[in-house]
């Protein structure tokens, strides 16, 4: 958040009225998530993007109002993308090993790989 | 504060990925898993969270006019709202606890051979006899999926730090407060404020990921 920015023009945000509007799509949204989750004639996956995408639609909306990202200067926003793709690099690339360590390696079979046998010493 | 943020992001992000991972190694498991969590508190916990975040972007907005009575009283309703979210995580653990719904060998309270391994007796992990019973909404741990407590493990985990985030806020709120009691938030000056309410904003989104992970989704 921009100190000196602040400094400057006191006001910096929404006006007060936003912040109870947003909350009050984020409460909507919230039911909505659960609603869709008590559809059971979806398919798993199909519940799962939709909680999903809903999740994404109030983060965005608490990043931009509640934490004022729409506010101040975009090199925080700027961040925070960067901290999602460096995320999505990590799932990209554990999703490929993890996916594909039975095709290198068969010998392993049924324990398909160490990061599993790791895991399942540690967790269970 | 941004660049801390960022840190978290991948904190919380690496369990997530870590998560969806093993979901699809272990479907049964995990589906089983999902269905012992109760939607309600989930959903409850969401909307108290929510609020939270409300108040203190509404403190960090009074700051802007300069009304410290109204900064003091949004903080204390925000703490409020965080001590509600800590006491239903608390019924929720009780519940898994009674249930024997637990991390790793915890899970079913089971009897241990010499490596601390669950010990198996006919092919089949002894578990304790109250864990063979089904009580207050929940399967008997003993007629779980196999690597159920695969599930429990994350579960614990990532919302056990999620609420260490919760108890450190808190603390957080209550310095901003002192400050606030001592008149330091004007429109000039409210850096710590606006980056404990940043912070505390996180800890909301977390939730909003980890609420559709854990206890919704097929």
């Amino acid at each position: 958040m921009s100190h000196d920015a602040n400094a400057e023009h006191g006001h910096h945000g929404p006006p007060l009225s936003t912040y109870y509007t947003v909350f009050g799509i984020l409460i909507v949204l919230t039911m909505v998530t659960i609603g869709v989750g008590q559809i059971t004639f979806l398919p798993g996956g199909a519940t799962l993007a939709a909680a999903m995408i809903i999740s994404s639609a109030k983060a965005y909306l608490v990043c931009r109002y509640f934490m004022l990202l729409g506010y101040t200067d975009r090199f925080y926003t700027f961040i925070l993308i960067l901290s999602l793709f460096i995320l999505g690099l990590m799932f990209l690339f554990t999703s490929v090993d993890w996916g594909t360590r039975n095709e290198v390696n068969p010998g392993l079979s049924d324990a398909h790989s160490y990061l599993q046998i790791l895991l399942e010493r540690t967790l269970g | 504060m941004w660049l801390f943020l960022a840190t978290e992001v991948l904190f919380f992000g690496g369990l997530f990925v870590g998560f969806i991972l093993l979901k699809g190694r272990y479907p049964e498991a995990f589906e089983a898993g999902h269905n012992e969590l109760s939607v309600f508190y989930g959903g409850l916990n969401t909307v108290v969270l929510l609020a939270s975040s409300l108040t203190v972007a509404l403190a960090i907005q009074a700051s802007d006019s300069n009304n410290k009575d109204r900064i003091i009283k949004l903080l204390w309703a925000t703490m409020a709202l965080a001590g509600v979210f800590l006491v239903i995580k608390t019924i929720e653990y009780t519940g898994k606890w009674n249930s024997c719904l637990l991390p790793g060998n915890l899970f079913g309270f089971p009897e241990l051979d010499a490596a601390g391994a669950p010990a198996i007796k006919d092919g089949i992990i002894q578990y304790a006899a109250h864990c063979k019973e089904a009580i207050a909404g929940h399967q008997a741990a003993s007629d779980m999926p196999a690597h159920s407590n695969v599930f429990f493990s994350l579960y614990f985990i990532m919302t056990g730090i999620h609420g260490l985030h919760v108890v450190i806020g808190m603390g957080l709120f209550l310095w901003v407060i002192k400050s606030a009691k001592a008149g330091r938030f004007g429109p000039n000056y409210k850096g710590s404020l606006e980056n404990v309410g940043l912070y505390w904003h996180l800890v909301d989104l977390i939730w909003i990921f980890l609420f559709p992970t854990l206890y919704r989704v097929g």
